[in-house]
This record gives structure tokens, sequence and C-alpha cells, in this order.
């Protein structure tokens, strides 16, 4: 298990490149995703606004 | 395939009802290969005989390098069909690639600054293809940060889409740099035509990564073209009664 | 035609040099940038040598940056770009003679000075010479570059950061290839080849520019 942690001494490099590309991934879905929850919030709010 | 499906795909209702049913797969899908393809990577593959485990950074790098270019010529290929036939599902697209490829591209600038400072001792180096993939970067912030800037939509559309395809000239600027130049940035080791130098228990792992990149991306654009594409057209009659469907629904 | 295209080159010659005090600020920023590098650094002769190539296109870039603001806003904001755009002469032909009155008024002082500032800057011989040739043949492609960025912001009040943000990324090649010639001749090598490479995207961008910026002028006005 250490050896795998290690990395041969590379395992900062290693596992931190593989830490931010999770988190650039991660963070780029949240955002797609709450864009899209907003979208659609804002269009629901225009349709009961033109309702009135 | 003919010419009236590809007509199809330009009206909104198909598009954007497309591109909500094809999301989840495409991340699935893309989460499942990623997932076998880092444990191909970081754990399988053995270690290079020159860069040691080090060269597993490459399972990160090289993905998301390859979806950075690709996701700018999506970006100039969407926007010259906008400025063509004028349509609010290209514009869409080129605006949605924008914020994704530019996350990709500095993805892609931070992983070779990981692979480089063990490996160059450095973590920058100014040779042709950092230099012309920050180049990148800078082009698509300058379009998201046109596109914010001026208040009337389709007037913004236009002219980012026509800064997307000037910038375009740079897409081949990175991609033959390291045939052009002798640059520090090693050469291309997957080639269409000839055998890969690279082995083939490390070169499975890196075709799944690129494999489940491009899905990831496709799922991302999928979503925020959705999105914008909902924004765009929120007067129209489709997109109220599918909304408020879904709100009956729900 | 020609006529048409004179009479446009004189008019805006004449209505720029009206506006004298915008060149002589571009002008005096590219002086006073260059000169404030001996200045801060120090006087040593082999370190100013190796920065003089950066210094130079740098200070020539954000000189044009200033002066191409004003290039088409006064004219659309008091109609006459519109007009031009209406009639039936080609507007790529009148945007190519409005960017090189431009040039004209804006890049040819620089050129003109550059070799005093080169001499300054402890350069000898041949290379000041190569240090004028660089920037005649980078100036064109940056005015152009500057020009496409002008016509994309032309709606914008302070279009500033951003068209710095746009021109950057597309004149870097410029700037490295002409920092390379000028680096060349001051260590003696021969400097041909980025040269040739700066004319080569000279001739890119001065026939392919003025299409791309009137479509530009014709998105940005309508």
């Amino acid at each position: 298990m250490p050896e795998i942690f290690a990395m041969g001494g590379y395992g900062f490099y290693v596992w931190g490149s593989v830490l931010i590309s999770i988190a650039v991934l991660v963070i780029n879905w949240i955002t797609a995703h709450k864009k899209f929850k907003s979208t659609i919030n804002e269009v629901k709010s225009f349709i009961s606004k033109g309702k009135e | 395939m003919n010419l009236k499906s590809i007509y199809k795909l330009g009206s909104p209702p198909l598009f954007y009802k497309l591109c909500i049913v094809l999301e989840p797969w495409f991340l699935i899908s893309s989460i499942l290969l990623i997932a076998v393809g880092m444990y191909g990577g970081l754990f399988v593959a053995p270690p290079d005989y020159q860069m040691g485990d080090a060269f597993r950074i490459i399972y990160f790098h090289v993905p998301s390098a390859y979806v950075s270019m690709m996701a700018y010529v999506y970006m100039a290929v969407s926007a010259i069909i906008g400025l063509i036939w004028r349509s609010n599902v290209a514009f869409s697209l080129a605006k949605s690639c924008a914020p994704i490829g530019a996350s990709f591209t500095f993805l892609a600038l931070i992983t070779g600054m990981l692979w480089g400072k063990p490996m160059w001792g450095t973590a920058w180096v100014w040779d042709a293809r950092l230099t012309s993939e920050l180049i990148l970067l800078f082009l698509y912030l300058a379009y998201i940060m046109l596109h914010l800037s001026i208040p009337d939509r389709s007037k913004a559309d236009r002219a980012t889409a026509l800064l997307a395809i000037v910038g375009v000239v740079n897409i081949p600027i990175i991609h033959y740099s390291v045939v052009w130049w002798n640059t520090l940035h090693q050469a291309s080791t997957i080639s269409k035509f000839a055998k890969p130098s690279i082995a083939t228990e490390m070169l499975w792992p890196l075709v799944i990564m690129i494999l489940g990149y491009t899905l990831l991306f496709a799922a991302f654009l999928s979503k925020r073209t959705a999105a914008e594409l909902a924004v765009r057209e929120k007067r129209t009659r489709w997109l109220q009664t599918l909304i408020v469907g879904d709100k009956n629904n729900a | 035609m020609m006529k048409v295209l004179r009479i446009i080159f004189l008019k805006d010659l004449k209505v720029s040099l009206r506006r004298w005090s915008d060149l002589l600020t571009s002008f005096i920023l590219f002086v006073l940038v260059c000169l404030i590098f001996p200045l801060t650094l120090g006087n040593d002769p082999s370190l100013l040598l190796k920065i003089i190539g950066p210094v130079m296109l740098v200070s020539a870039l954000l000189a044009t940056l200033l002066a191409m603001q004003n290039i088409f806003r006064p004219d659309v904001l008091n109609g006459s770009l519109e007009q031009l755009t209406l009639n039936s002469y080609p507007l790529t032909l009148i945007i190519c003679i409005k960017i090189f009155s431009f040039w004209v008024i804006t890049s040819l002082p620089l050129i003109l000075i550059s070799g005093f500032i080169a001499s300054s800057y402890y350069v000898t011989g041949n290379s000041i010479f190569i240090v004028v040739l660089t920037l005649l043949l980078s100036t064109p492609s940056l005015v152009h570059i500057s020009a496409l960025a002008a016509a994309l912001t032309v709606a914008i009040r302070y279009p500033g950061a951003l068209m710095a943000l746009i021109i950057i990324p597309l004149s870097l090649p410029i700037m490295i290839f002409g920092a390379k010639a000028i680096e060349f001749s001051i260590s003696g090598i021969d400097a041909s080849a980025p040269l040739y490479f700066l004319l080569g995207m000279m001739f890119f961008t001065c026939s392919l520019g003025p299409m791309v910026t009137a479509a530009a002028i014709k998105i940005s006005i309508d």
C-alpha cells in the first residue's frame, strides 16, 4: 500500500495530478448542473409571470 | 445519414430533447471509462524505464490536452455554422464549449507542469507547444469575456464567432509544434498510420482515458447547451410545455 | 475606385492629425516604456542588449493597442462608418485603407525613433538596421490584429482590457519571432529566418485581416 502511495518517489506529482483532475472535472459538472437548474427556474418564473 | 437529418439537428426542440436524453448516458459511460482507465493507468501499467512512476501523469495530461484542442475545433465549427445559417443551436453549442474547453486547457497546463517539475526540473519552459497551449487558454478567456461584454445577444454571438474562427489557426500550431520545432516537449507517440511507439500495456489505459474524457466533455456540453438553448427559447411554446409538463410530473 | 481610396486615406490622415494628442500619447508611451528599462535596470550593456528585442516589441504592441482604440469608435459615434458600410464600394478595401492610414500615423514615428532608442541600448552597426526592419515588418501585422480587436469591441464602452485580451494571444507569434530576429542579429547570427517569418505573417494578416475586420464591423454596427 505505501509503495502505491509513494509512486516511486513521485507520489506528490502523480497523486496531485489525479486530485486536481478529479477536482476540476467535478467542479465542471457542478457548475454545468447549477447553470441548468438556474435556467430552468428562470424559465419557470418567466412562465408564471406571463400567466399573471 | 442524409442531409435532411443534419438539417433537422438545427431545430431547437429536437436538439434540446437530444441533449437532455443523451446527457445521462454520456455521463455514466464516461465515469465508467475514466474509472477503468484510472485503475489501469495508475495500478496495472508497468512503470516506465526512463521516467519511473511519474509517467502515469500521461493518463491525465494527454486526454485533457486532446479534449482542449477538440473543444476549440468544435467551437470554431459551430461558430462557422452559426454565422452561415444564423442558427441558435449552433451559437448555443459554441458558447457552451468555451468554459468547458478553458477548464480542460487549464487542466492540461497544470498536469503538464506537475509532470515537468520532476522530469525536466522546471515546471515551465517557453517552448512552442506550452506557449501555444497557453495562448489557447487566453483565446478561450477572450471568447468568454467578449461574450459577456456585448449586451445584444445576436451581436455577441456573431462577434465571438469571428473571434473563434480567427483563433483556430492556433490549433495546427499546437499540434505540429513538436514536428516543426525542436522543443523540450516530447513528440507524439500515437499516430494514425504508424505503429505507436508506446507499449500496449501502457497504451490501452490511455486510449480508454481519452475516450472517457471525450464522453465527459460531451456530457458537460449537452447540459450547458440545453441550458443555453432554454434561455434563448424561453418564449416558445415547445419549451414552455416541456418545462411546465415537467413541473406537473415532478 | 482609386480616387475614392485616396480621398478616404487623406481624410483619415487629416482627421487623425487633428487628434494629434492621442497619437502623441501612444508615441510617448513607446519611448517612455523603452527608456524606463535602462533607467531601472542600471547601466549593464550586456543585460540591455539581451532585453532590447522583447522590450521594443512589447512597447510597440502596447503603443499600438493604445492608439488603435480610436480607429473605429469616432466614426461609429458620428455615423460615418455606417455610411461606409452601406455604399457600393467594397468595405474590405475601405477598411484596408483606413488601417493603412492608421499605420502611417501611429507606427511610422515608432519605426523612425526605434533606431535612436536601439543605439541608446548600446546596439551598434548592422543590428540597428535589423531592429528598424523588425519593427517595420511586425507593426503592420500588429496594426491589423489590433484593428480586428477594435472592430469586435467597437460597441463596448471601455474596451481596453478586452482588446488586450484579444490581441495578445493572436500576436504572440509575431512577438516571439521579432524578439528572436533582434536577438540573433545582436549575437551576430544571420537573422533572416525570423525576418522571413515576420514577412510571411505580415502578408497573411494584411491580406486576410481587412476581410475579417470588415465582417466584424458589419456585425458590430447593425
